[in-house]
């Protein structure tokens, strides 16, 4: 998918972000910190800003068909769940599948015959969610509209739509406040900062920036590889990262891909390789630089082959240890 | 608290002073018709005698059922003479209460014709191309007396489909003025004096008597017996010519 | 009393005809006062209310110049027509219809006002043409502002007296509606028939107002669960 966005309005910031995403791109995360200009980009590209020069295209077609997901779910207070959703497929592009797909999707099968007025928020957004999945859109984009769904359930309804995106050629943008949740998910992300896109693209790497260059929080790594075989005693994921094994709660992946990100504050370093503590994760790599944060702690760039670790420490731990930059640590860290 | 009770006993003693001390107000009640003349009257009255006139105006039977139900007026002028019967039947007034004070007089008004006379009403009822306004004849002795001339003339059945009814004269005469009509059979004294009127004969309908009934009570009816007297003296009832209207006989 | 049935029976028609037209006045009105943003708002909402504010003698006075042939209404009318505006049906349906007006566009301005853009802006991106927005998702979201509006607008007409009482006439089977010959009994003194058709009025629009508010009661307790 392609973009470019041009919104001049009185009163707030220019918006101006233009960026291409890959084809094989399912899932696109969008993030920033509140007042960028998230939502205000993303209605412009559904075509709800008069005022903006918009151009979007996707792989699929030149002229896509854009649907948007509001943070409030507006599902229409007349009509019932069932209705809600008929009406979208109704005036979707082709008949497409039965509504049991979005609903089992969106985990709200069970609302079908309510009416819409009678839902909580959580069940609500489900709805509207599987209600812009029923008018098979091009591009759906939905604005932080998960946040009432709880995580667990959030998660799968992730998983579930990057299956049915990739299945049917759907490119998904999602913008969310978490960016631990979009990088677990997403295969790019964006970063929208003051109205301008100043990183775009690969997900370790936008999280580099995210780290190094801006004064967000919290400082995160992307750490990735292929599926093991698990091990039969316990519930958790195995993988190799750079040829070494590491563990996982939750499944972040579909196929065989599985992912992890750690907050650089849970990353712990250690000059012996032996590890007698509970941190599960054992990661051994290289100090690439370290960078004053404040008085009280410094972060430090550690690199293995393509994966790059930032962890978070003390001036007196450094000093303690003596760490240098070209140091080889083993980087130590929970489950996660 | 002591200001509170200062003012409230103020407030109290303006209530109680006596409505006679504003020296001799009359409440007089008219019907529309009458309106203007009696309000000239009323004028000369308080300047010959000190004495105030208030006067209001509003149709005779809406002044009928408020006299009825107790509306403080002390004399009402009808424009007709079966409201003041009416309320000597009921009781309410005995019959030296009630008097004629004028004689009204039917009148004709149309556009085209500058002078015109009954032949012009008789040609254009004959054959109506638009409306002709009257009073209500079951409200207003006007529009009564309206029925019975169309009729005499052998007109009615020709004109009635053509009809178009005023609560009461001043209504027509609304009607007339606006434009909304171009024929008005109506009261003489709305409309002597102007281009295109004419007075029809009183042999064509039942005289319109006027009556009036002096319904103050007590102290009050002094006060107002003065006044009618004032109104079926010969200072006024030559004057009435000039209004439009014929002078009665004298009080029984 | 056959007189009183047709004035009852001209009254309804009355009340029917005006309220339709007013509906398809008002509510795009409504709708383009409720989007419109303006400094001069305010005072076009104040013309749109004056006939809640006016004595409807005034109104009615004012309307009887304006269909005077003399006027450009009075004689545009004549040379569409052939006939005259005032002391006509037509003439008690346009005033009618002014005369009820601000009764139907407040209720549907409130509806609109409140309606969230964002489910225009949903239906449109379904796939919804302005129609179809209108037909499906607009009207059926203001219904009961629609239902007050045209059950106001009924009611009103039904007890219309002032403005007919200057532009009507008194006309027979033509504007003789029911507070005009209700006026005419008290006038002439038949208080036992002038009582019937007062009765008959009364239990008439508490009937209706009840049935009014009803009909909302469902419409608007639906809605507030949601909010609640």
């Amino acid at each position: 998918m392609e973009f470019k966005v041009r919104l001049n309005t009185q009163g707030r910031p220019p918006l101006e972000a233009t960026a291409a995403f890959s084809a094989q791109s399912v899932l696109l995360g969008l993030t920033g910190p509140s007042g960028a200009g998230k939502t205000t980009l993303l209605r412009a590209l559904a075509g709800l800003e008069k005022c903006a020069q918009v151009n979007v295209s996707s792989y699929r077609r030149s002229s896509p068909r854009i649907m948007m997901v509001f943070s409030e779910p507006c599902l229409f207070p007349h009509l019932s769940v069932e209705e809600n959703l008929i009406l979208a497929r109704q005036y979707s592009a082709d008949s497409g599948a039965s509504l049991t797909t979005y609903t089992a999707l969106c985990h709200c099968e069970h609302l079908l015959g309510r009416a819409a007025v009678s839902l909580s928020s959580g069940e609500a957004q489900r709805v509207a969610l599987a209600r812009a999945l029923a008018s098979q859109p091009d591009i759906l984009l939905i604005d932080e509209g998960m946040g009432a769904i709880d995580s667990a359930t959030r998660r799968a309804i992730i998983s579930g739509l990057k299956q049915y995106a990739t299945k049917t050629q759907l490119q998904v943008v999602l913008v969310s406040h978490d960016i631990s949740d979009l990088a677990l998910y997403a295969d790019e992300l964006a970063l929208l900062e003051a109205g301008s896109l100043v990183c775009a693209g690969q997900v370790a790497r936008v999280l580099g920036h995210y780290a190094t260059e801006t004064s967000l929080v919290p400082c995160l790594s992307l750490l990735e590889g292929k599926a093991t075989d698990p091990d039969p005693r316990y519930p958790y994921h195995r993988f190799l990262c750079e040829g070494q094994v590491l563990y996982a709660h939750s499944r972040a992946s579909f196929e065989e891909h599985v992912r992890l990100v750690v907050d650089a504050r849970q990353v712990s370093l250690d000059k012996m390789d032996v590890n007698q503590s509970t941190l599960v994760n054992a990661f051994a790599c290289q100090i690439v630089s370290m960078d004053t944060l404040s008085d009280a702690e410094l972060r430090v760039t550690l690199r293995q082959g393509d994966t790059t670790l930032y962890a978070i420490i003390s001036h007196l731990s450094r000093d303690r240890l003596g760490l240098t930059a070209g140091d080889a640590v083993t980087a130590r860290f929970k489950l996660c | 608290m002591n200001y509170r009770l200062c003012s409230l006993s103020v407030l109290l003693s303006f209530l109680l002073i006596p409505s006679a001390g504003l020296a001799d107000t009359l409440k007089v009640a008219v019907a529309a018709n009458f309106a203007k003349p009696l309000e000239q009257f009323a004028t000369a009255y308080n300047e010959k005698t000190g004495n105030r006139v208030i006067v209001s105006k509003a149709s005779s039977g809406t002044l009928y059922a408020q006299i009825n139900h107790g509306a403080d007026i002390d004399v009402f002028l009808s424009a007709d003479s079966s409201r003041p019967q009416q309320l000597l039947e009921d009781g309410r007034v005995n019959a030296s209460d009630v008097v004629t004070y004028a004689i009204g007089r039917l009148g004709y008004i149309q556009r085209s014709n500058a002078s015109p006379d009954v032949e012009t009403l008789k040609t254009f009822a004959l054959a109506p191309t638009t409306r002709l306004a009257i009073a209500n004849p079951r409200l207003a002795p006007y529009g009564e007396a309206a029925r019975q001339a169309l009729t005499s003339l052998v007109l009615w059945q020709h004109v009635s489909g053509a009809l178009v009814y005023g609560n009461n004269v001043l209504q027509v005469y609304q009607f007339y003025q606006s434009g909304n009509v171009d024929h008005a059979l109506l009261a003489w004294s709305l409309i002597k004096g102007e281009p295109g009127a004419v007075q029809l004969s009183d042999e064509l309908h039942q005289p319109i008597v006027q009556q009036l009934a002096i319904t103050a009570t007590g102290a009050d009816k002094a006060a107002a017996n003065a006044f009618v007297d004032y109104l079926l003296s010969d200072e006024v009832q030559t004057q009435l010519p000039q209004w439009g209207y014929q002078r009665t006989g004298t009080r029984e | 009393m056959s007189g009183d049935w047709t004035a009852i029976w001209l009254t309804l028609k009355l009340a029917v005809i005006s309220s339709l037209i007013l509906m398809i006045i008002a509510t795009p009105l409504a709708w383009w006062l409720a989007k419109w943003q303006h400094p001069a708002k305010p005072i076009v909402q104040a013309v749109i209310a004056l006939p809640l504010v006016l004595p409807p003698t005034v109104l009615g006075f004012y309307l009887l110049l304006a269909f005077s042939p003399q006027s450009w209404l009075g004689s545009g009318w004549e040379s569409l027509t052939g006939g005259q505006l005032a002391f006509s049906f037509a003439g008690l349906v346009i005033g009618s219809v002014i005369y009820s007006l601000p009764f139907a566009v407040q209720p549907l301005y409130a509806g609109f006002v409140q309606l969230d853009i964002k489910y225009l802006e949903t239906a449109g991106m379904l796939g919804l043409s302005r129609t179809a927005q209108i037909r499906r998702v607009i009207l059926p979201m203001v219904k009961p502002h629609i239902i007050t509006a045209l059950g106001l607008a009924f009611a009103h007409t039904l007890g219309e007296f002032g403005v007919v009482l200057m532009i009507g006439g008194n006309i027979p089977g033509e504007t003789q509606v029911l507070s005009i010959s209700l006026y005419d009994h008290v006038e002439s003194l038949n208080y036992g028939q002038a009582h019937q058709l007062a009765i008959g009025l009364l239990i008439f629009s508490l009937i209706l107002m009840s049935l009014l508010y009803r009909l909302n009661r469902k419409g608007r307790d639906a809605w507030n669960s949601r909010s609640g």
